[in-house]
């Protein structure tokens, strides 16, 4: 008898539900979307409440349900840290005790308070926190064997483990603990560089190509110590998250020769550098333990997930260097994942349920599309109700050559179609989209939608079949987290060091055309590619097909459907407001179009650009 | 909380903190390295348990604030760290003072994803 489970994680970061049901993923979502509370981390009763309707099924009918972590063990680490840190812990003392002996431990009365049952075996499971990654990245992968590293900042005592996945079963083999921690490394320099640390890193990323490594080298020899099967250990005396509330502390800003970056101030070389520094050292630690892994397993396929798992710089480095014949990785690599990840350990490894792989060869993740579609009527129910003006094209071809059409004339249009994207990334499902080929197109994404100035271009969205006509890429990336170049004959003759000598002004820099997809391409030619598969997701590659059949392009611009600081859009309600206050110039909800110039006046009650503050 | 009782309970924390620094001064602890030892060759510790049981989901599972103290002492005797003991009765009582569970998440309402 298949098995319902329903997984949670909370309480740390991006808190999030999932729900399998004889081992098939039916639903998951994170809290933000619901709560509208960027990163929200708090128990997550509305994505629980949505995946129980998604599956049909009722609490009482729940085979078990698992917490991601075991909150005792991280309590064990917690005391355990303020013993060593002797009376400086004072402060982080005060802060952590209370709620971890007041909120996070009691995760089962949550559950009990929430939805009235621990399911039917009546107690709460936990799985570990790297094992939860761990499952994440194998089950749902399209391989029967593979070896599996996952990597983030630390859970329970774990901060990077080994494994390997075979058929239903999962060992861990090999881990390195708290302190030490690459993950932690990452997010203090995002920290210091005056980004905001669990959500900043991605930025940093972005930055990196700007600068050059010159801290490469005092990074190797103070902060971590790295060995050639790619294990490191910290040296804790530059950091500061043992014993305080900051990620560093003054030996880290003498050894880097100043304060952190006020967040407000401007990004300097110095930033930049120390950047590109940070993400070569994670790369050499990468490729170190991706080789060592490779040659301790024996194993052809590799999965990954946790947080670093998310920076697809150093995964398309990996591809890269045929480390591996095959790489798959979780696109939910963070916590929230961990939900995921939980339930199905449950299924297989509790429950020792048959693991049957997609008979298509592809992957299980059904392209991450996890989260809440709302129907045609729904939505023309919402759209009268409120008599918003709209046109209904029925037919797909008709609809989608309209969009297509739209891009291709420079329009912004923002596209809600099917169901939700599970994962940080938007897909195609909740997406702003755009013409690749019009240097104006970044610039008005970021000013007048996203209300920000950023020195990161946008991702492109790329036809499958098409992907290595534009970049040096020849597998599919459905889920965002490969870096690729752009060919070298789309390129343009931009050199970034005589820009950086004359004008330090990033956005200037980025602003200026790279190749013949600027809105894509990245300060040193590379791109965050998303591969699209009609097999995954039709309609999103019905637009892009279109447009290509008008433009030759089969690529367009996709970012994610918010507004700064704001999660991404769950409902048709959010689509709209969004929509209303930014100057996207077509909304599409499904087979709906709405178009900015016919929209009443849109007054908004609240004051949404304080709400949402910068990562 | 009212603010006699948050008084009570702070006073609760730093008596812990207070007997976590006699634990750390009196004893040659060491739960972590704080630095590189580079003469090892490898920074990779094995798993103690690999293989992954059905039991291992359920070994500290159904916590609860009443019975999280054994837990806690069958863990730390489990690990060898008996000189943590001393510290449960304190851990149970500043949780019992600051349990704060609450039935809803009040400031979300629920089923907004079906808001219109
Ligand atoms: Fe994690």
């Amino acid at each position: 008898m298949g098995k319902n489970i329903l997984g949670i994680s909370a309480f740390y970061h991006d808190s999030a539900a999932a729900i399998i049901s004889n081992g098939e993923i039916i639903a998951a979502a994170q809290e933000e979307r619901f709560s509208r509370k960027k990163h929200d981390p708090r128990f997550p009763i509305n994505a629980i409440n949505y995946c129980l309707q998604e599956a049909f099924i009722e609490p009482g009918e729940l085979d078990a349900i698992v917490f991601y972590d075991n909150p005792l063990r991280s309590f064990d680490r917690i005391i355990k840290n303020f013993i060593m840190t002797g009376e400086n812990g004072l402060a982080q003392f005060e802060k952590a005790i209370p709620s971890i002996l007041g909120v996070k431990l009691w995760i089962q009365d949550y559950v009990k308070n929430s939805i009235g049952t621990l399911g039917k075996i009546d107690k709460l499971l936990y799985s570990e926190h790297h094992l939860s990654h761990a499952a994440s990245a194998f089950y749902p992968s399209p391989f029967d064997n593979a070896a599996i590293i996952t990597i983030d900042g630390v859970g329970e005592w774990s901060t990077s483990t080994i494994g390997i996945g075979n058929g239903n079963k999962i060992e861990m083999l090999k881990e390195i603990n708290y302190p030490h921690s690459l993950g932690l490394l990452y997010s203090a320099i995002t920290y210091y560089c005056g980004f905001k640390v669990n959500s900043g890193e991605y930025k940093l990323m972005g930055l990196a190509p700007y600068g050059k490594p010159e801290y490469f080298d005092l990074i190797l020899d103070n902060l971590i110590d790295v060995k050639d099967d790619g294990s490191y250990m910290l040296n804790t005396e530059y950091f500061g998250y043992l014993d305080s509330l900051k990620m560093t502390n003054d030996k880290f800003n003498s050894l880097f020769g100043g304060n952190p970056r006020d967040p407000e101030s401007r990004i300097t070389y110095r930033e930049m550098n120390i950047a590109a520094s940070i993400q070569k050292v994670l790369e050499y630690v990468m490729l170190k333990m991706a080789k060592y892994v490779r040659k301790d397993t024996g194993m052809e396929n590799l999965v990954l997930a946790g947080g670093v798992a998310l920076n697809c710089v150093s995964n398309g480095l990996i591809l890269k260097e045929k480390i591996f014949d095959n790489i798959w990785i979780q696109p939910a690599a963070g916590d929230a994942g961990g939900a995921l990840g939980s339930a199905l350990a449950i299924n297989y490894l509790y429950f020792s349920q048959e693991r049957k792989l997609n008979p298509t060869g592809r992957d299980s993740q059904k392209g991450s599309y996890l989260g809440p579609a709302f129907s045609n009527n729904e939505i023309q129910a919402f759209l009268d109700r409120n008599d918003y003006p709209y046109e209904r094209i029925e037919n797909g071809d008709t609809r989608f050559t309209k969009i297509a059409e739209a891009l291709s004339e420079g329009k912004i249009v923002g596209y809600f179609g099917g169901r939700m994207e599970f994962g940080p990334r938007a897909l195609g499902a909740r997406s702003i989209i755009g013409d690749p080929r019009n240097i104006e197109t970044q610039s008005k994404m970021n000013l007048k939608i996203k209300y920000r100035e950023s020195f990161r271009p946008f991702a492109p969205s790329a036809l499958a079949e098409d992907v290595s006509k534009y970049f040096e890429m020849d597998v599919e990336s459905p889920y965002m987290l490969l870096v690729a170049p752009v060919k070298e004959e789309r390129r343009l003759p931009f050199d970034l060091g005589n820009f950086l000598d004359n004008d330090d002004d990033m956005i200037r820099i980025v602003n200026k055309a790279r190749s013949d997809i600027p809105a894509i391409t990245h300060v040193d030619y590379s791109a965050r590619v998303q591969t699209v598969n009609i097999l995954d997701k039709p309609d999103y590659h019905n637009i892009i097909k279109k447009f290509k059949e008008i433009t030759g392009y089969g690529v367009i611009v996709n970012t994610s459907f918010n507004v700064r600081g704001e999660p991404i859009v769950c409902t048709p309600l959010d689509a709209y407001k969004c929509f209303m206050r930014s100057d996207i110039d077509i909304l599409v909800l499904e087979e709906y179009i709405l178009h900015k110039t016919n929209q009443p006046n849109y007054k908004d009650k609240e004051n949404w650009k304080e709400e949402y503050e910068l990562d | 909380m009212n603010s006699i009782n948050k008084k009570n309970s702070s006073k609760k924390l730093y008596l812990l903190f207070d007997e976590i620094q006699k634990i750390s001064k009196n004893r040659e602890l060491n739960y972590f390295d704080l630095k590189p030892i580079k003469e090892r060759t490898s920074y990779y510790s094995d798993k103690k348990v690999s293989e992954i049981s059905p039991e291992s989901f359920e070994m500290e599972s159904s916590f609860t604030l009443d019975n999280f103290g054994s837990l806690l002492e069958k863990h730390w005797k489990n690990d060898g760290s008996d000189e943590l003991l001393k510290l449960i009765p304190m851990i149970s009582d500043i949780a019992k003072e600051f349990y704060n569970v609450e039935k809803q998440n009040t400031d979300v309402s629920p089923f907004i994803y079906v808001m219109f």
